[in-house]
């Protein structure tokens, strides 16, 4: 995804304020990328809101349908085939259905959530993982590309 | 019965958790073959056990299960302490009830909303309820959230606790945390008065079948939940040492969970089996829903699993508040925070012997045994899941419900079977369990 491409599902203002969602597991490498970024993001600027919703997004539903947000991306981590560290806009159809138990619950259904309390379009960033093995820290592909995603959010200071 | 040839096989049943399959052959009316058919892999923890310190046993057994960590935490914990002859103090036991009140809470919800009202409101799945009862989605998962957020509060994180350990806690709620616990779980009760009210709308299925019930029973005037006997609807009760006369697994050929059976040919555990041994004994608030929802003891249809599940959620909820107020007014007393680790300064006296943990969890009795060597290592380990001993229930179930709706078209065959099977929420992929491993030394 080019940097403009980037910045431009980036942008935010006091017309359309954005909901940053994090998703991902520390615990599991790449996976917790979302997390990462969510936690060097600048969270006091004004019309961007992030929530670091980890490895339960189910848990921020509530919390994002009463921000009212005019735009909301999902980051996380998304094995797409690309190389390590390629970032993707993710089309909702692209997403399977995984299957739903007690145990977990796809971000697609979390988005149509949202998407239906708040009205707001939501878009899957995905970023392409080297591992998701039980391990902490990022790789460095992956490490660069979730910098490229912070340099246009707005680093925390 | 009708003379009817049906083929009902349903690879894999959804809105359970783990894998597994329902097969139903009905050959010119007489039923051939009847099976809920477990088909995960082992998940070996009891082996994974082996070797290991009490200290950290339950760290290891909270990772069977997301939904049920903190009930097995409980009943790995309440397996190591009593394998050493620690005996926990009340105010420990009174936080662990608690714990499994919230943990309850949160897997009923979540079944009662997410996995059994799709089939009583006639859709596939809760996906199409986000569209037309958008609310009731979102009330479901802020009600989930809810529990999580007190467990994060009292043991460090949303499932998987961290400070709930051997001896008790690393870290006792302060007055702030008891406020905050306590004010989660009011903004919860217009929630759950919502959930009641929808549910006395719903209309489930009227299927019956006499079985044997199975729970923790007790002498004390409380809803037993921790502790207990282990008790019969057919007048047994023994030793929650003796779990394995209740238990009597065994091994069918198209099952990786073990089946099992006491007093009948099969029984069962979980929130109906609860209700029809303790239902006295329930909070009075959940009791007066009980009888609002005309639900008496012995009930004996097993969708209604999900009601006695609603009863319970009405239950942890006023007993959970209940228990927080008592602390707000008699206080914590501090001087119970152990730090034990592995009990590398031998805080905690530890002697070899065998202990048993039996725990209500969301969908039934729970058992883990181990026998411990004099420092305190697990040389044997056994889990005895609910679903473990549901499964051979569930089929005698699926035995009697045939004959009753071969009148009725495929579909609806297979929704009822599905129906049914959900209704017991089963945890598959715990189940699993059967495999006995005997390593030679070569």
């Amino acid at each position: 995804m080019l940097t403009a491409e980037l910045k431009d599902l980036l942008t935010f203002s006091r017309k359309s304020p954005l909901l940053v969602i994090a998703i991902g597991n520390s615990y599991r490498s790449d996976d917790g990328v979302g997390p990462y970024i969510a936690q060097k993001i600048n969270k006091c600027k004004k019309n961007l809101t992030v929530l670091n919703a980890e490895d339960q997004p189910e848990n921020i539903i509530d919390e994002a349908t009463q921000l009212t947000p005019g735009k909301i991306v999902i980051i996380d981590a998304a094995d797409f085939g690309g190389i390590p560290g390629e970032i993707r806009l993710i089309e909702k159809k692209d997403i399977p259905d995984t299957s739903l138990s007690t145990h977990s619950f796809s971000p697609k259904i979390i988005a149509a959530i949202i998407e239906e309390g708040t009205g707001a379009d939501v878009h899957f960033l995905g970023i392409q993982p080297e591992s998701i093995q039980l391990r902490e820290g990022l790789s460095e592909p992956v490490k660069k590309a979730a910098k490229r995603i912070i340099s246009c959010l707005g680093k925390k200071e | 019965m009708s003379k009817r040839t049906v083929n009902v096989n349903v690879q894999y049943l959804t809105r359970v958790e783990g894998h597994g399959n329902i097969v139903v052959n009905v050959k010119e009316g007489m039923l051939d073959k009847c099976e809920l058919q477990i088909v995960e892999a082992p998940r070996l923890f009891e082996g994974m056990l082996q070797g290991r310190s009490i200290f950290e046993a339950q760290h290891i057994t909270s990772r069977i299960c997301g939904i049920c960590s903190c009930g097995h935490t409980l009943a790995s914990i309440q397996a190591a302490e009593d394998a050493i002859g620690f005996t926990p103090s009340k105010q420990t036991l009174e936080l662990r009830k608690f714990l499994l009140h919230m943990e309850n809470l949160d897997s009923h919800i979540l079944h009662i909303y997410l996995l059994v009202a799709p089939d009583l409101l006639g859709v596939k799945s809760f996906v199409p309820l986000i569209k037309t009862h958008n609310q009731v989605v979102r009330r479901a998962l802020k009600m989930k959230k809810a529990c999580n957020d007190v467990c994060d509060i009292l043991v460090g994180r949303h499932i998987h606790p961290i400070s709930c350990i051997v001896g008790g806690f690393t870290k006792l709620p302060r007055e702030k945390d008891l406020d905050a616990m306590l004010e989660i779980l009011y903004n919860m009760r217009p929630g759950m008065d919502e959930t009641v009210e929808l549910a006395t709308g719903l209309k489930f299925p009227a299927f019956e079948r006499e079985t044997e019930y199975v729970a923790l029973v007790s002498d004390e005037t409380e809803y037993p939940m921790l502790y207990g006997d282990v008790g019969s609807s057919d007048g047994k009760r023994v030793n929650k040492n003796e779990y394995k006369k209740v238990t009597n697994e065994f091994i069918v050929l198209h099952s990786s969970a073990k089946h099992a059976k006491w007093n009948r040919e099969s029984y069962t555990v979980g929130a109906l089996a609860r209700f029809n041994l303790n239902a006295q004994k329930l909070h009075p608030k959940a009791g007066k829903i009980a009888n609002a929802l005309n639900m008496k003891p012995k009930v004996i249809n097993p969708y209604l699993n999900t009601v006695a599940q609603l009863i319970e959620c009405v239950h942890s909820l006023e007993d959970g508040i209940r228990i927080l107020e008592n602390f707000k007014k008699s206080g914590i007393d501090y001087d119970e925070e152990i730090i034990v680790g592995l009990n590398e300064q031998n805080r905690i006296k530890v002697k070899a012997g065998t202990g048993v943990g039996a725990v209500e969890v969301p969908r039934g009795t729970l058992f883990h045994s181990y026998e411990v060597d004099e420092k305190g290592i697990i040389t044997k380990a056994n889990c005895i899941i609910p679903t473990n001993q549901n499964v051979n229930n569930i089929e005698r179930d699926m035995k009697k419900l045939v004959p009753e709706i071969l009148h009725k078209s495929d579909e609806d065959i297979t929704l009822g079977l599905e129906m049914l099977v959900r209704a017991y929420d089963p945890c598959i992929s715990c189940s699993a369990h059967f495999l006995n491993v005997k390593y030679v030394n070569r």
